[in-house]
């Protein structure tokens, strides 16, 4: 993949001839053409670079999002052969010499697997030659036809002619081979082998020796993930069901990568369609598609699959598509236990709450989120109650307040109060204070604007107490009632 | 219990504020020291105890400000103690004799020195109560009062045991202080203390808790925590203050808050501080004179022995009056010990054979003359000492001495072991907010976007106003309406000159008679071994304490080698003194401006002007040195200059005073003296108002430019009967000098070392050459640039060889011809050229070298204990030839390394040699640049040349001879891209060719159309008109081509392509 970091961090920079640029140790590491138009170039300062075009996209490298590409085209390649290796951070090595048949030989493989990943919108640089190595180098290659050799003879005949750089192994020896004349592979193989051995690492004589084939080279092949759950983000809103079809259906292709590589089979897909989010937010669309015999052939699922959408309504414009599998089991099938797990009975309370949220809406069952704020309506705040495992996020320490310095009931807004006499009174009943002034004055950076108070503890005739405070600072100045102690 | 409603008392009572912390308490404090002052003046405060977090560091600037208030400036510290351990308790300790300020500084310097990382002190109860070995006289601080701020929300167990244990260190001057920051529980806070203090006997003062001197100052003191805690505000939550109350509050509202007796106390404990700032009596340091002879006595024995020295033809009657004059003035000030200590620091420069120059106000006198301190005659010249120290203004006398940059550590380590480390420490830098960190730190507080906050400060080099600064960050998409942006650029320009860490100074030392740190805390600098006092140099002149600036110049390693060298060529040493005065051929030299490596004069600004000043004299050189400058630059005082030099022009002056001043310089002021004497003749300035404008004009940024002396200035010479026109005009030209102008003093010393430095490029260009590559970087020019300046002056140049270079560049000397004079030397680069090679392998190839020459690499590897990185440098600059033949052949040898262990003495056991081809000549000139930085073969424009696309390029020296606007075409490699702020926007480039080299001139717009061939361009095309004034010529380039590409060909171009 040779634009991976990029594709990465800026999936539609090819559409868009984005001027950007992804940075690794404050440095540029890869960079789109229209970006090396704009005068930036390969390792250069990230400082430097936004002073030569200010208008660049500049992103740190985010291997998270690359490991995500990774396992997307490796889910989907699992199709073709179990077994495949990573030579590089952004190269996969597939062995497909025992898939030749099954696909219709090499020219047939070769167009889908282009295609399977050409499904994904993944960028990609597809070679092949007898050799891993061998490919990896002419994956470089421009042109396509150059990038696939069959024969040992021919493929020797190719990489004599290219020059060290094209070696990925090689790239530590770059600067010295440089130095010593030497411009091709094959000028490096007629080099003395003893004398080369002697100044240089084994692992370049044996990559060199694997990429002509001279030698044996082993690979650690890519264990496919434990569980299959993938989301696709459309780079456009999808707002027919046809273009949601299609990512289902390759969403589904990939699923049977992963089915294929760990020999399950599935009876149960969940598809979640992702509306728009913020203001015009609407809850996903949940689709089920049930099997009645589990499968783990492209052709198991979509005949099914298109059944079932073909046949959805879409309310909204879906901006992501989501599968999970969830019902998949061996193909050949396993004794189960006899006895419910222990662990189980803990999950009880959660099904309790999911029960609860079930009835009465997910925004009905809240939990305290505090948040570390001297401004009690920000300090105390509420969220949605979420599932298992959703802890809430810590808000910091609060001081240390006494017990009983902060009311029980804090009130969502706080009301005014009128005064007589200069004095607050609530409900008719005048207040008088008891405890206080406590000045909170904070906010200033907030859309809320800064607010100034000085809170009291005040009591009525009936020694019912409360929290109040009158604002200063402001030309409304007045008093207001904040929370009830209990 | 409701403090609130307590009806407001009728008198209003005295109060001292003795919890303030200023802005020195780094990223804690919200206002400058002179701020809290002022306002503690406005609120009628009695006094005002400045107490920075175990730091000193404000207390000049407070006492600066409070000195012209009726206040009274308590001086204090305060610390957390045994913060590693979590107790964290907190007191306030306050000086009350200079006994106490001693120890108090003693004791911060114990804390701040003790293997604490910069920036940090660590200091515990036992400390004080028992202090460590050798610190016995500051337990429990005599001399200080301390004040105990027990935490907010206490419980009284706690206090009760934290008040036990500091009762005894500080028994009967320990006060509890009480602060009603508005909490949740004031009152209950207050009752615990009464009470615990009614159980122990103790009083309770009434503090403050100021961190700011205005309540307006809260959202820069959120910024400050979010700052020092690296998160924005929001995230911030309890760690910033609840509330704004940590500022100067009224004294009605105190009065409402405390109670009487509280209030009181603070101005019990006000009256026990006797301690003043001017109590602290500097002395200066007397181990430079010897036992039994008195300062004055020593000094004038000294100084006429070396007036012997420096006249042996004998003193006459101008000299000695001279001498005695000054004698005299030093006397008055009891300055001897000062001229003594800096006497004493060259003597040992001269010992060790490090060269040395002393500069600054008081060097260029008869005294420092004779004393060997600087090389500038006052007697032969001009009237340079004009500014020497006065008797009035009682100044501090003040004498910069640079030494050779790679030696000055000597210099610095013989000063810390003479006075020892307590009397001897670097003087501080406070390293304040700048433009761009100011909007890096507080963009961040408010959680900007980090890439519009790097865009904004990039795109902001300084800004006026707030204004301006809203309208860059416009410019950069962010609306200045917004509550961001208004409150980014408010928080920008209040921060905007806040101290943020001490750093050192680069050589300026304080030294003392006795403990040093008992003047001033010393603290740890960044720098291993290295100690800094916690003032800066503004502050050790308010505080009128010696200063000796101990500092690095590169030309004196230059210098120093190049005359060891001449010394070597001549047969006998050859000193400064021995370069004669007033050499024709080295000034003819100077006004061809072939100056290239001399010291000052080198720079394209200075070369331009050389040929129409043509200096003729001395003097020349001084005004030379000092008119290129920025500041006489935007003063415009360079062009009247020439005019009138030329004769263009008439010189008139207005009155005898201003010709009497100002004769010298032809009517245009252009040292600073200058502008003193103006102010003191025909401003009516006093002399210390003259000093004070000097020091505005030198401390430009810090002080906010000289615009409050206008009207005075202006009005002053008004009076005196001076026109409007010529007033003002003279303004300007002190307003334009900025913090740029040279004083006469240091212009001298310069002119000498660039006279001297010329005087060598003239008569002996090969050790002038050798000691300029053996002393880089330094100065303007490249080794390159300096090896093709001296084979064009005809100085043979070898190469790099393993089996002839020594570890610095050096002479060869030639056959022995009957004709000594006929044959000049050849320079052979050293290994010191060799990128990659540390100065340690050289050393150890030039000794194994030594023993015997080497039979091959394996043997050199072997011998020299190289590994393949240095062998690979030595291939690489092409060292290895005499060894293994071409380059190639050498890098392939170099790889191959001696095995380790016992097989390591084994030969390689080569059978097979590889086929490599040599380089061509384009490859071996890029390696030669890629490893040496310059090449001794044909210049790479020489072999780019006969290219059809070089066509039609014109080379430097045919463009020689073109006349003005003529439209012309050059091109070469860029040596050099320089945008001087003085310049409007016009960047100028200087392109090297086969021939020499061409200054061309990108005017602003063309620098915004072709930016990027501008910087990218490594061999660059010009396109445009040649200008031609007298001998100064420029390219004015019209269109930029950027030829990189033809570069590259040059690594894969065939041998036969010329």
């Amino acid at each position: 993949m040779p634009t991976h970091s990029l594709d990465a961090l800026f999936p539609r920079w090819s559409t868009e001839h984005a001027v950007a640029a992804v940075l690794q140790n404050d440095r540029i590491q890869a960079l789109t053409p229209a970006a090396a138009q704009a005068g930036l170039l390969p390792d250069m300062h990230s400082g430097t670079a936004r002073g030569m075009a200010p208008q660049a996209l500049l992103r740190v490298r985010d291997p998270a999002a690359e490991r995500r590409g990774l396992q997307q085209a490796l889910l989907c390649l699992l199709r073709y052969t179990p077994n495949i290796a990573m030579l590089g951070p952004h190269t996969l090595a597939l062995e497909v010499h025992a898939s030749l048949d099954l696909f219709g030989g090499p020219r047939a493989l070769w167009r889908q697997v282009r295609a399977s990943l050409q499904g994904l919108g993944l960028n990609t640089s597809l070679a092949m030659a007898p050799t891993a190595q061998a490919a990896w180098v002419l994956a470089f290659q421009a042109s396509e036809r150059r990038r696939r050799v069959l024969g040992l003879k021919a493929l020797r005949r190719r990489l004599d002619a290219l020059p060290p750089e094209a070696m990925p192994a090689l790239e530590p020896w770059l600067p010295w081979l440089a130095e010593i004349g030497c411009r091709t592979l094959g000028h490096l193989r007629r080099l003395p082998r003893k004398g080369l051995q002697q100044r240089s690492h084994p692992q370049l004589m044996q990559s060199l020796d694997a990429a002509y084939g001279l030698a044996e080279q082993h690979f650690t092949w890519l264990q496919p993930p434990e569980a299959f759950s993938r989301r696709y983000d459309a780079l456009e809103k999808l707002e027919h069901v046809h273009a949601v079809l299609a990512v289902a259906c390759r969403l589904a292709e990939q699923l049977c990568g992963w089915l294929q590589a760990r020999h399950h089979a599935a009876s149960r897909l969940e598809f979640t369609l992702h509306h728009e989010k913020g203001r015009h937010a609407r809850p996903p669309t949940h689709v089920g598609l049930a099997l009645s015999q589990a499968g783990w052939r492209p052709d198991d699922f979509l005949p099914a699959l298109r059944e079932r959408l073909n046949r959805l309504a879409l309310d909204d414009h879906v901006i992501a598509v989501e599968l999970s599998a969830s019902g998949t089991q061996p193909r050949a099938p396993v004794s189960e236990g006899l006895f419910p797990e222990p662990a189980q009975w803990a999950a009880q309370e959660h099904q309790l709450l999911d029960l609860l949220r079930a009835r009465l809406g997910d925004d009905h069952v809240l939990q305290p989120r505090p948040h570390a704020s001297h401004l009690p309506e920000r300090a105390n705040c509420w969220g949605p109650c979420q599932a298992a495992g959703g802890a809430a996020r810590p808000g910091g320490l609060p001081p240390s307040l006494p017990a009983g310095a902060r009311p029980f009931w804090l009130l969502a807004t706080p009301v005014a109060l009128n005064t007589h006499n200069d004095r607050p009174r609530y409900q008719g009943r005048p207040l008088r204070l008891v405890h206080g002034p406590e000045r909170l004055e904070s906010g200033w950076w907030e859309d809320a604007g800064h607010q100034q108070r000085d809170y009291f503890i005040a009591q009525d005739a009936l020694h019912a107490r409360y929290w109040i405070y009158r604002q200063h600072g402001t030309l409304d100045a007045g008093w207001f009632l904040h929370g009830l102690f209990a | 219990m409701n403090t609130q409603m307590n009806p407001p008392p009728a008198a209003i009572q005295g109060y001292a504020e003795l919890d303030c912390i200023s802005n020195f308490s780094f990223l804690q404090g919200a206002s400058h020291p002179h701020e809290l002052v002022r306002q503690a003046v406005k609120q009628g405060y009695q006094a005002l105890a400045l107490a920075d977090e175990c730091s000193l560091a404000g207390v000049v600037r407070a006492w600066v400000e409070a000195r012209q208030h009726p206040i009274k400036l308590i001086v204090g510290s305060r610390f957390v103690l045994d913060r590693q351990n979590g107790s964290g308790l907190e007191i306030i300790v306050l000086a009350r004799d200079v006994q106490g300020y001693g120890n108090l500084s003693e004791t911060i310097t114990l804390a701040r020195t003790r293997g604490s990382p910069k920036g940090q002190y660590a200091l515990g109860l036992a400390d004080l109560s028992a202090p460590p070995a050798g610190q016995a006289h500051l337990r429990g601080l005599p001399g200080c009062l301390a004040i105990f701020k027990p935490r907010y929300g206490i419980a009284r167990d706690e206090l009760d045991s934290q008040l036990e244990s500091l009762r005894q260190v500080f028994p009967g001057r320990l006060w509890l202080g009480l602060a009603m920051p508005h909490g949740h529980d004031d009152a209950g806070h207050a009752r615990l203390l009464w009470q615990a203090a009614h159980a122990h006997g103790l009083r309770v003062t009434a503090l403050g808790q100021v961190r700011m001197h205005a309540r307006s100052r809260q959202p820069l003191q959120d910024t400050l925590t979010a700052i020092r805690l690296r998160t924005p505000i929001h995230e911030c939550g309890y760690a910033l203050a609840s509330n704004a109350e940590g500022y100067l509050r009224s004294r009605p509202r105190l009065m409402r808050l405390h109670l009487r007796q509280a209030l009181d106390e603070t101005l019990a404990i006000s009256a026990l501080c006797t301690f003043r700032m001017e109590d602290i009596r500097y002395q200066y340091p007397h181990e430079s004179v010897p036992d039994g002879l008195g300062a004055a006595e020593y000094l004038r024995q000294q100084t006429y022995a070396g007036a012997r020295r420096r006249y042996p033809q004998g003193l006459d009657d101008a000299v000695r009056a001279q001498i005695e004059a000054e004698l005299a003035i030093i006397a008055a000030l009891e300055y001897e010990a000062y001229f003594l200590t800096v006497y004493d620091i060259v003597r040992f420069a001269q010992r060790e054979g490090i060269l040395c120059q002393g500069r600054g106000s008081a060097a260029n006198s008869a005294v420092c003359y004779c004393l060997g301190i600087t090389e500038v005659d006052p007697v032969s010249g001009h009237a340079l000492f004009a500014r020497f120290i006065s008797v009035e203004r009682n100044e501090p006398p003040d004498i910069d001495v640079d030494f050779e940059h790679q030696r000055r550590e000597e210099v610095i380590q013989y000063i810390y072991g003479k006075y020892g480390r307590d009397k001897a420490a670097l003087t501080a830098v406070v390293i304040t907010y700048r433009t761009r960190s100011v909007l890096r730190d507080t963009g961040k507080a408010l959680g900007v976007d980090p890439d519009l906050l790097e865009k904004v400060a990039k795109s902001c080099q300084y800004w006026d106003s707030r204004k301006h600064l809203l309208d860059k960050m416009a410019e950069n998409g962010l609306d200045p309406a917004s509550r961001l942006a208004r409150q980014w650029a408010g928080l920008a320009q209040q921060l905007l000159g806040f101290p943020r860490h001490l750093s050192q100074h680069p050589g300026g030392f304080a030294i003392a008679r006795g403990k040093l740190s008992r003047l001033v805390p010393i603290e740890n600098a960044a720098m291993p071994d290295r100690s800094v006092v916690q003032w800066d140099k503004d502050d050790l002149d308010a505080m009128r304490m010696m200063k000796v600036d101990v500092l690095a110049l590169g030309m004196l390693s230059a210098l120093r080698r190049a005359m060891e060298l001449v010394g070597l060529r001549r047969g006998r040493p050859f000193r400064m003194q021995d370069v004669p005065n007033g050499d024709g051929p080295t000034y003819h030299m100077i006004q061809q401006a072939d100056t290239v490596g001399v010291f000052q004069i080198e720079s394209r600004a200075q070369m331009s002007m050389l040929p129409r000043l043509k200096p003729k004299e001395f003097y020349d050189l001084v005004i030379q040195v000092a008119i290129v400058r920025p500041g006489p630059i935007q003063g415009g005082m360079v062009h009247p200059y020439l005019r009138r030099r030329c004769g263009q022009e008439d010189v008139d002056y207005p009155s005898p005073e201003i010709k009497k001043i100002l004769h010298r310089t032809l009517g245009i002021p252009i040292f600073q003296e200058q502008a003193m004497q103006i102010a003191i003749e025909a401003g009516g300035f006093t002399p210390d108002e003259a000093d004070q404008l000097r020091r505005s004009m030198a401390a430009w940024r810090r002080r906010g430019g000289i615009n409050h002396f206008h009207a005075k200035l202006v009005g002053g010479m008004k009076a005196r009967g001076y026109k409007e026109d010529y007033a003002q005009a003279i303004f300007r030209q002190l307003e334009g000098f900025g913090e740029y102008g040279f004083p006469e003093s240091h212009s001298a010393s310069f002119a000498k070392l660039a006279y001297v430095s010329a005087w060598i490029k003239r008569h002996e260009p090969e050790a002038f050459l050798a000691a300029l590559l053996n002393s880089q970087p330094m100065g303007f020019y490249s080794s390159s640039q300096l090896v093709q300046d001296a084979r064009r002056h005809g100085v043979s140049v070898l190469p790099v060889d393993i089996m002839n270079s020594r570890r610095e560049a050096c002479l060869v000397m030639p056959p022995k011809t009957p004709f000594p004079h006929a044959s000049r030397p050849a320079v052979r680069l050293g290994l010191n050229q060799v990128r990659g090679l540390s100065p340690e392998d050289a050393g150890r190839i030039e000794q194994a070298r030594a023993e015997r020459g080497f039979s091959d690499t394996h043997d050199l590897a072997l011998r020299a204990g190289l590994g393949r990185h240095q062998m690979t440098a030595l291939a690489a600059a092409n060292a290895l030839q005499s060894l293994s033949g071409h380059r190639r052949m050498a890098h392939w040898q170099a790889a191959c390394l001696p095995l380790k262990g016992l097989l390591r003495e084994a030969p390689p056991g080569e059978d097979e040699a590889p086929a490599l081809s040599a380089p061509t000549e384009g490859q071996e000139v890029l390696a030669d640049y890629h490893a040496l930085r310059l090449t001794l073969r044909r210049h790479p424009l020489a072999l780019l040349r006969p290219l059809p696309a070089l066509r039609r390029f014109a080379s430097a020296s045919q463009l020689a001879g073109y006349p003005d606007r003529r439209l012309a075409r050059a091109c070469g490699l860029v040596t050099m891209r320089q945008r001087p702020q003085t310049a409007n926007g016009i960047v100028f480039v200087s392109l090297e060719d086969e021939t020499g080299s061409v200054n061309v001139v990108v005017r602003e717009k063309l620098v915004e159309g072709q930016r990027l061939d501008l910087l990218q361009s490594r061999l660059m095309g010009v396109y445009g008109v040649w200008q031609r004034q007298g001998q100064v010529c420029n390219l004015v380039a019209a269109r930029l081509v950027n030829m990189n590409h033809l570069l590259g060909s040059l690594a894969v171009r065939s041998r036969n392509f010329h």
